[in-house]
């Protein structure tokens, strides 16, 4: 009986799981609320009225990026598409057939989070475009063209972390939602270089590498917000805070190393996972 | 990796925390079919996951055509699993998740295609291939177990409690195919906690109770190790009182009770006890309206083989 080959079973499994996971309820019940919610932000957010900074539409959007779609609505989608993949297999016991297939533990896990990175990244991409259409911003190409490159970053970085948690524990939907609101929250609070431990700074550190040139170059508030050296009290603003709080973060690495980072976070964590999985028995009881 | 289709463990122990789910269990399966008789709690479900890698025994060796399951998905290409979970993908039909199956056994998506339409036309679905699972009933859920197990040829079959749910003929079907099997010269092993569906079913019986094997071999075999078993009987007369006095003498009665559904017989020698019963109504004018076992259940027969 001849071995099996690497990856053996992963084209067939991905496109299994690419079947359960865009089905059209699925998507419409993540999708559309979040495509609504971010053409509400876009258009309202950007160009609103703000209590603790100037008015100014570049800044506003460079900030809705930043905060609401990179802190919040990007990982949620992330978690919403990739993280139930292998539990959902596991918790209805239909994990069962395939521990008796010739395809590696191994193998299961990790196309079971393809299948998920790329319904994340299509959604994530879109749910980005329509918050740039509805800003009415003139943006650049180079902006659009970022867009795929962080969603892609956010799935595969922040979805790795969704993703182990979630198949290995059983409460690991609830371990996400605090590592999301809690510890990310924490850790971009914190000053110097703690945050760093927190996965969305690097991927931060990509989409900033890709488009702040572009918000440098149609906003001065863009450039006071991300320079620190910049003295605040020149300006004549009667309430910084917000710019106190941007000028507080440490600064990012260039767009190929966070990248790079980024990917070494994923494929550590999908790794160990996969170790754990393979090494790991399965009752499957009823 | 052995050509001869063969299930062997040695010395076998799996523990879930404190409690013991199979105690140094040895044993060899080969080819034909091999009944796994016990009750509930009994060990056999453990013995099955062990042998099919899902499971890693704590202590002692598991070897599936001369290899380790546990994680190794190279021997899976011969192992076919009937699973004793209900577990259906929602929304799919059943040849489609079939196919899938069978996919990563790595066929063509034609040639998977066309084995899972075969497989579900030999367990008898092949008027619903194309019919969610969700709406099967448990016989045809049963049949669609099976038929994922067969549709990718292996020659060791693991059929975990396959006829729970299944009507008289849906048995009868289902047993066709498992004879078939074992008549190409598979290794087929059914586990039960009842005895005459293993007894149908099997050449050989292999009996687990308490994570042990308690006794092996033939249905014949294990039937003369119990001829003893000490039986209840409830004798149903208009007269019972009287029948209980007619039936103290018989050799092998140990006790009597007069219970308002009948008189209740235990005994060790049922024969002598039932041809007694039947001399006497037809030489007194005791009448008799039915005799019934009580207890021929697995349960007893446990717990006489453990005594």
């Amino acid at each position: 009986m001849p071995p099996l080959r690497p990856l053996a079973g992963f084209g067939t499994l991905f496109r299994w799981g690419l079947r359960l996971t865009c089905r059209w309820p699925r998507l419409l019940a993540i999708g559309l609320p979040a495509i609504i919610l971010c053409a509400l932000l876009g258009e309202g957010y950007v160009g609103g009225k703000h209590w603790d900074r100037p008015n100014d539409e570049w800044l506003d959007l460079w900030i809705l990026f930043d905060e609401g779609m990179l802190g919040y609505i990007l990982p949620l989608i992330a978690l919403l598409t990739i993280a139930s993949g292998l539990r959902v297999e596991i918790g209805r016991k239909t994990f069962v057939y395939h521990l008796v297939r010739p395809v590696s533990r191994t193998t299961m896990f990790l196309a079971r989070f393809a299948s998920g990175v790329l319904p994340a990244t299509v959604l994530s991409t879109v749910v980005l475009g329509v918050t740039c259409i509805a800003s009415g911003l003139d943006l650049p190409a180079s902006v659009w063209l970022s867009l795929p490159v962080t969603s892609f970053v956010t799935a595969v970085a922040v979805g790795a972390f969704y993703y182990v948690v979630t198949t290995l524990f059983r409460g690991g939907m609830i371990i996400a939602l605090v590592y999301t609101f809690v510890f990310e929250s924490l850790f971009a609070g914190t000053r110097g270089a703690m945050q760093k431990l927190s996965i969305m700074f690097h991927v931060r550190g990509v989409h900033h590498g890709l488009t702040d040139e572009v918000f440098k170059e149609n906003s001065d508030n863009v450039v006071r917000a991300l320079d620190p050296e910049i003295d605040l009290g020149s300006i004549d603003w009667t309430n910084v805070s917000a710019f106190q709080k941007l000028q507080e973060r440490v600064a990012y690495d260039d767009p190929m190393s966070a990248f790079l980072i980024c990917v070494c976070i994923a494929a550590g964590l999908l790794v160990y996972g996969a170790w754990r999985i393979s090494q790991r028995d399965f009752p499957l009881k009823d | 990796m052995s050509d001869v289709p063969s299930i062997e463990l040695q010395a076998v122990s799996r523990w879930y925390g404190e409690v013991l789910g199979l105690n140094e269990v040895s044993v060899q399966f080969g080819p034909g079919v091999t009944g796994l008789l016990g009750p509930n709690g009994a060990g056999k479900s453990t013995m099955l996951k062990i042998i099919c890698g899902m499971l890693k025994p704590d202590l002692g060796t598991a070897l599936v055509c001369g290899r380790k399951p546990f994680n190794r998905p190279r021997v899976m290409r011969r192992v076919g699993l009937c699973p004793e979970q209900d577990a259906f993908y929602p929304k799919a039909s059943a040849w489609r998740v079939v196919a899938y199956l069978t996919q990563l056994h790595g066929f063509t998506k034609a040639e998977a295609r066309t084995r899972a339409r075969q497989a579900l036309e030999r367990a008898g679905l092949g008027e619903v291939l194309d019919r969610s699972v969700a709406g099967f009933s448990k016989g045809m859920r049963q049949r669609f177990k099976l038929a994922q197990a067969l549709a990718h040829d292996p020659d060791v079959y693991v059929l975990d409690e396959p006829l729970n749910g299944l009507d008289p003929s849906g048995r009868a079907q289902y047993g066709a195919v498992i004879e078939e099997l074992a008549d190409e010269g598979c290794c087929v092993l059914v586990s039960s906690h009842i005895l005459h569906e293993v007894d149908a079913l099997a050449r050989r019986i292999v009996v687990l109770h308490a994570g042990r094997v308690l006794a092996e071999g033939s249905a014949r075999e294990i039937r003369e190790d119990l001829a003893h078993f000490p039986l209840q009987v409830r004798v149903t007369t208009p007269e019972p009182a009287r029948l209980a006095s007619a039936l103290a003498d018989v050799d092998g009665v140990t006790q009597l009770d007069l219970t308002p559904s009948g008189l209740v017989v235990l005994t060790s020698e049922a024969a002598l006890l039932l041809d007694r019963v039947a001399a006497l109504t037809a030489e007194t004018d005791i009448a008799v309206d039915a005799v019934v076992p009580l207890d021929e259940d697995l349960e007893s027969v446990f717990r006489y083989l453990t005594q």
